[in-house]
This record gives C-alpha cells, sequence and structure tokens, in this order.
C-alpha cells in the first residue's frame, strides 16, 4: 500500500523532472501549429496529460523532449480536444499573422522597445522567413535546429521516413538561405 | 528490398570523387547537421578541402542553422496555463488513486479513461482472418522464406481481414473520436498515429483493438466514403521488409497492386502499416498522399 502510493509519487516526481521542463519547447511548438493561443493551450495541455498518461512508456535515458513532441504531432494530426472551438486549422499558410497578433505577447519583452529594436528585430526576420516555408519544411527544420533532434528523433515525431526527414531539412535550409540572404549580408553572417 | 536502408552517396574510399553538385544536394545539409556516415564524412570532408564555394555554402548553412537555433521565438507558457496543467495532473493522480482503491486495478489511465476500451475478454470476437495472422506471424518469427511477389502473407491477412470488415466491422474501442482510439492503441503500445483521410471523404468508422497468436498487438482502423472504404493495419515489425513486386515508392509509402486490392506499406518506427483498399491505385495514391503526415 505504502508502496503502491509511493510508486505514484515517484511517478509524478520524474514526470516534473524529466517531462516539465520541456514545456516552454512544447508550447512554442504548439502555438506553430494551431496557431491560436486557445487551440495551442488545449494542445498543449492534452499533450501533457497524455505523456502523463502514459509516461510508463517513456525509456529513461533517450530523448524526453522528442518523445513529447512526438505525442503533440499526433495529438494535433488526430485532432485533440479542444474546450471550446471546432476546428484546427490545417491549412499551413496564414500562420505568423495570428500568432503574431493575438497570442505571442506573453513575454516582458514584447512590449520593451530596447528588446524590440535589438533582439527582437532579428527574431521577426527569422520568424518571417520560416513563415515562408511549407508546414512540412518548417516543422523539419524547427525539430532539427531548433528543437535540437537527431533525423531518427524527428522520423518518429513527424511518423515519415529518415530520407524524408533529410530532404525536408535540405530544401527547407536551401529556402531560408535565400530568404534570409540580404539580411544576413547585412550582418555579415553570409558572403555577397 | 533493393534500396531499403541504404544509404544514399555512400562511396568507397578514394573512388567516385563528390562533385560540387552531389555535395550540396546529398550531403550538404546533413554535414551541417552532423548526420553523415563515417565514409560519407570522409568523402565530404574530402571535397571541401579542395573547394572553396563548398566551404563558404557549408559556412552559410551552419550561419543559417546557428541563426534558426539563437533566434527563433521561444515563448514561456503563460503562468496560468502552467497551473492548469499542474492542476490537471493532480486531477489525474487522485482519479488513479480512487480507481485504484475502487477497482483494486490501478490503470494509470484517469477513470473515465479506462472505460473507452474493453477487450471483451470473455466474449472474444475472433476474426477468422486470425488463422492468416498466425500463418504470417510464424513465418515471420521463424525465419519462413521471404514472402514470394505471388504470394505476401501479410498482405493476405491484410485482405481477409479487409473483406470481413467491409461486410462487419465490430470496433471494440468504445468510442470513435480520434484522439479516445489513438489513446486506446497508444495502451496497447501501436503508434498512436491515425490516419485522417477526411478531405478524401471518408469517415473514421472506429477503431478495433486484437492479438496476434504470439501476444502482440494489432490494431485495425475502418474508414468508410462514398467512394469505397479503407482499413489501416498496426502491428508490429517483425522483421519485415518490403516485399518484390511494389507498383510504386513514395516518400517512405510502398504501393502494390495485390489480388485486386490496393495496398500500401509503410514503416512507423518498430511497426508496419498496411493500407488496404479496393480503389483504383491512382486514386488510392491520391488518398494516401492527401492524407499523410
Amino acid at each position: 500500500m505504502a508502496d503502491k502510493s509511493g510508486t505514484g509519487a515517484d511517478r509524478r516526481k520524474r514526470f516534473e523532472d524529466e517531462a516539465l521542463p520541456h514545456l516552454d519547447a512544447l508550447y512554442t511548438m504548439a502555438l506553430r501549429l494551431a496557431r491560436n493561443a486557445d487551440d495551442a493551450n488545449d494542445l498543449l495541455q492534452e499533450t501533457v496529460l497524455r505523456a502523463y498518461r502514459f509516461f510508463h512508456q517513456f525509456e529513461s535515458g533517450t530523448n524526453c523532449r522528442a518523445w513529447m513532441l512526438t505525442i503533440l504531432f499526433n495529438n494535433f494530426r488526430n485532432g485533440y480536444r479542444k474546450s471550446s472551438r471546432e476546428q484546427p486549422a490545417s491549412s499551413t499558410d496564414e500562420f505568423d499573422r495570428k500568432v503574431e497578433g493575438e497570442s505571442l505577447r506573453t513575454d516582458p519583452a514584447g512590449s520593451n522597445p530596447e528588446a524590440i529594436l535589438s533582439g527582437q528585430a532579428i527574431e521577426s526576420e527569422v520568424e518571417t522567413a520560416l513563415a515562408g516555408l511549407a508546414g512540412e519544411f518548417r516543422e523539419a527544420i524547427l525539430l532539427v535546429d531548433v528543437e535540437e533532434l537527431s533525423y531518427r528523433e524527428v522520423s518518429g515525431v513527424l511518423n515519415i521516413p529518415i530520407g524524408t526527414v533529410k530532404s525536408r531539412v535540405s530544401r527547407a535550409r536551401a529556402i531560408l538561405r535565400d530568404a534570409l540572404a540580404s539580411f544576413a549580408k547585412e550582418r555579415g553572417i553570409i558572403r555577397p | 528490398m533493393e534500396g531499403f536502408g541504404t544509404p544514399v552517396g555512400v562511396k568507397r574510399a578514394g573512388h567516385d570523387r563528390v562533385d560540387c553538385g552531389t555535395y550540396i544536394e546529398k550531403y550538404l545539409s546533413a554535414h551541417v547537421d552532423g548526420e553523415l556516415s563515417a565514409a560519407e564524412l570522409g568523402d565530404a570532408e574530402e571535397h571541401l578541402a579542395g573547394c572553396v564555394n563548398c566551404r563558404a555554402r557549408f559556412a552559410e548553412q551552419r550561419a543559417v542553422k546557428a541563426l534558426l537555433r539563437e533566434r527563433a521565438e521561444m515563448r514561456r507558457t503563460p503562468p496560468m496555463v502552467r497551473g492548469s496543467i499542474l492542476a490537471a495532473l493532480d486531477a489525474a493522480d487522485a482519479a488513479d488513486a480512487s480507481s485504484a482503491a475502487g477497482r483494486g486495478r490501478a490503470r494509470s489511465a484517469g477513470a473515465d479513461r479506462a472505460r473507452l476500451f474493453s477487450m471483451r475478454r470473455a466474449r472474444v470476437w475472433i476474426p477468422a482472418a486470425m488463422a492468416a495472422v498466425a500463418v504470417f506471424v510464424f513465418v515471420m518469427l521463424h525465419g519462413g522464406a521471404p514472402p514470394k511477389a505471388h504470394a505476401i502473407a501479410p498482405f493476405d491477412l491484410a485482405i481477409d481481414n479487409y473483406k470481413q470488415f467491409v461486410e462487419h466491422f465490430e470496433p471494440n474501442v468504445k468510442s470513435t473520436s480520434p484522439a479516445d482510439i489513438s489513446d486506446a492503441y497508444m495502451d496497447h503500445q501501436l503508434p498512436g498515429f491515425l490516419w485522417n483521410f477526411e478531405p478524401r471523404g471518408y469517415k473514421l468508422i472506429g477503431g478495433r483493438l486484437d492479438r496476434l497468436h504470439d501476444g502482440s498487438p494489432v490494431s485495425y482502423t475502418f474508414y468508410r466514403g462514398d467512394s469505397g472504404t479503407i482499413l489501416c493495419i498496426y502491428m508490429k515489425l517483425h522483421g519485415l521488409q518490403p516485399p518484390a513486386g511494389e507498383i510504386e515508392e513514395f516518400a517512405g509509402h510502398h504501393y502494390y497492386q495485390y489480388k485486386g486490392y490496393s495496398i500500401c506499406l509503410s514503416y512507423p518506427p518498430g511497426f508496419i502499416c498496411i493500407l488496404v483498399s479496393q480503389r483504383q491505385m491512382e486514386q488510392f495514391v491520391q488518398d494516401v498522399v492527401d492524407s499523410a503526415p
């Protein structure tokens, strides 16, 4: 009996130690997928609850962020339970306007003029370039470059073969390189 | 089997030096990501050592990668959202504790979830096709001859099931919500990804879980639309390689025209996924491509 409650508390503690540190990464990805804050919150909550429920299936020592992202993408594609709204946004085209406009200004930097002048300008340049990518390229490059997953892990998250991951990343990076070219040249990141 | 799992662009040392076109197309991005094999890395470095343009390209792409890592927006979870998640975890813990106390058999699922699925142990409905499953698994597990083009055991199994389900599909996952079906599949160590053929006019009829005779789980998801029906089967990999005779391979999906049925075989990590339909191959490929993740 003591054993049983010990197991439950232990699971909760392990979950908080291993899984919850990835909450911000999941939240950011949820915003990118769901495109508005309310749906992103539902998607995130559903993902975390499901991860908790299936935490016994997580293999310790493997990449917990990749594991949780897999659940997030599965939830998104399977149509997560939304508390109040209808359909998830399924087209990949009108992403950032909404996200920028209505949901993402939750951090203090958003209203700080200095932050806007320095870091934020670069961020928006990068975000604009990302927004120009088709959804499947954007997902692949974000998982590799931002979430720092291996091609194998991305293959698991997106449920696609490794060869497809490789070609999507390659394609995405080539497009980003061109999109960021003028910007990057100004800053001497790439050669004119 | 040819080409499956063979690294692209691997060359024998000292031969076929990589040219710029090959480097950029096949190596560059994976090089930047540290995803080349040892042999490929040798070839790539050899090329870069002698090519100032590709060296510049490599540096550029690495800079793009760094830019993304540093500058793509990362959002902090709003405290209220975090709070409601922690509260939901508390509620799940409480539900577990009460269901453990109430039923003496703890499930990691909340009490509300536990009732969504039952295997009907008392009245197990065994599809006739289970015999075929047994044969297939026996072949897979006991090193039988590789399936020949004219008789592919897993496809026969898939078709037998399909024929039966077209007549009568009896779901045993007690919900038709994709999220619930996905949960039930994951509960049984199967992939939680459900194909969504809705944009192609198919309705998800339901999900069914069974076990093969070796005890490994198998899921059947059935879709029906005006233009036909599709059955999706997930099971453990059992070492199955793509059989010979495919008519097309696209983005990791292997298409077969087999005994009058259209079949798509794919490989979620550790599993196989077989889609079966009576649709014409051309339309079937379109169904799959439009619904693929």
